[in-house]
This record gives C-alpha cells, structure tokens and sequence, in this order.
C-alpha cells in the first residue's frame, strides 16, 4: 500500500499517520520528496481501513497494490 | 585514478558501510530492548527529527541535504523493522 501526502501536509500529519501504521505493527518505507512525501506500507494491509486512512490529516491518496495472480 | 581503483575504494566504503550499518542496528536493537522494558513507544518522531536535522548540519555534500534525508529515513525504517521483528520473536519464544 501507499500512502501519498497532499503537498502541503504538516509535519504533524506525517508524525501522526507513521505512529498509526506502527502502532499497529506495520512496516514503513518512508520517502520525502520535494513536494511530497510518500509512504510504503509494508505487511498484510488487508487489515488496513483504506477509508479511514484517506480522512486523516494530510493524506492525499492511498494506493492499494493489486494481488498477483 | 583509474576506473577500476575508484571501483576498489568503493568495494571498500561500501564493506565499512556494511559494518557500521549493523553496528547500529545493534545499537538500535539495545534501545528497543530498553523502551520495551520501560514500556515506551517503538516510533519517536522527536528523536527521528533530531537525526535528520543533525546529519544535514553536518552534511558537507556532494550529497544534498534531501538525499541525506531520504538515506537516513532509510536506515531508519530499517532499524524500526528489525526491533519489531525481534520484539515478536521474543513474545514468541515467551509464549
């Protein structure tokens, strides 16, 4: 899964997602460009609530990566 | 120099690297190991900012600042990854 930040996204924002997603014993992949920042989310995201993450602070788009066949 | 003794030296970096990476996962591991017993957070944004900051401070390039960044965030990604893993391995073996 990604986690793609809007461009004008706090680091509050940043701070408060990464704490979510480790808490709950995931993986991160953290990449701050210079307009945004993206992160990896690595592990079983099935579990994740893609609605929930989409309406935190900050968060632009959240990306599932389709299974394999 | 030439292209194969600049390919020598870079063998060589990265080898040091390679040491000094584990070297500090150890090191991360023996805190990991203390916040579990004190019960703290795995994730410390605070102390995470206090590395990126520090390290663009001493940053003297070529380099820029943004790769130093996104290279530290790497490091410590990974370092968070190996203290979860070996955290539930412990709780693992407890069981």
């Amino acid at each position: 899964m990604l986690i793609i930040m809007k461009k004008n996204a706090d680091e509050q924002a940043l701070v408060q997602i990464k704490e979510y997603l480790i808490n709950r014993n995931f993986d991160i992949h953290q990449s701050t460009g210079a307009n945004r920042t993206i992160i990896g989310v690595i592990g079983d995201t099935d579990s994740l609530d893609q609605e929930k993450l989409e309406k935190m602070p900050g968060v632009h788009q959240v990306v599932r990566i389709a299974k394999e066949e | 120099m030439t292209i194969d003794e600049l390919r020598t030296e870079i063998d060589r970096l990265d080898s040091e690297l390679l040491r000094i990476f584990n070297q500090r996962a150890g090191l991360a591991l023996q805190i990991g190991e203390i916040k579990k017993q004190r019960g703290m957070a795995v994730y410390d944004p605070r102390r995470e900012k206090l590395i990126f900051e520090r390290m663009k401070s001493e940053n003297g390039g070529p380099l820029d600042d943004g790769a130093i960044v996104r290279l530290f965030e790497r490091v410590i990604d990974e370092s968070r990854r190996l203290e979860r893993i070996m955290t539930n391995r412990d709780k693992r073996v407890k069981e």
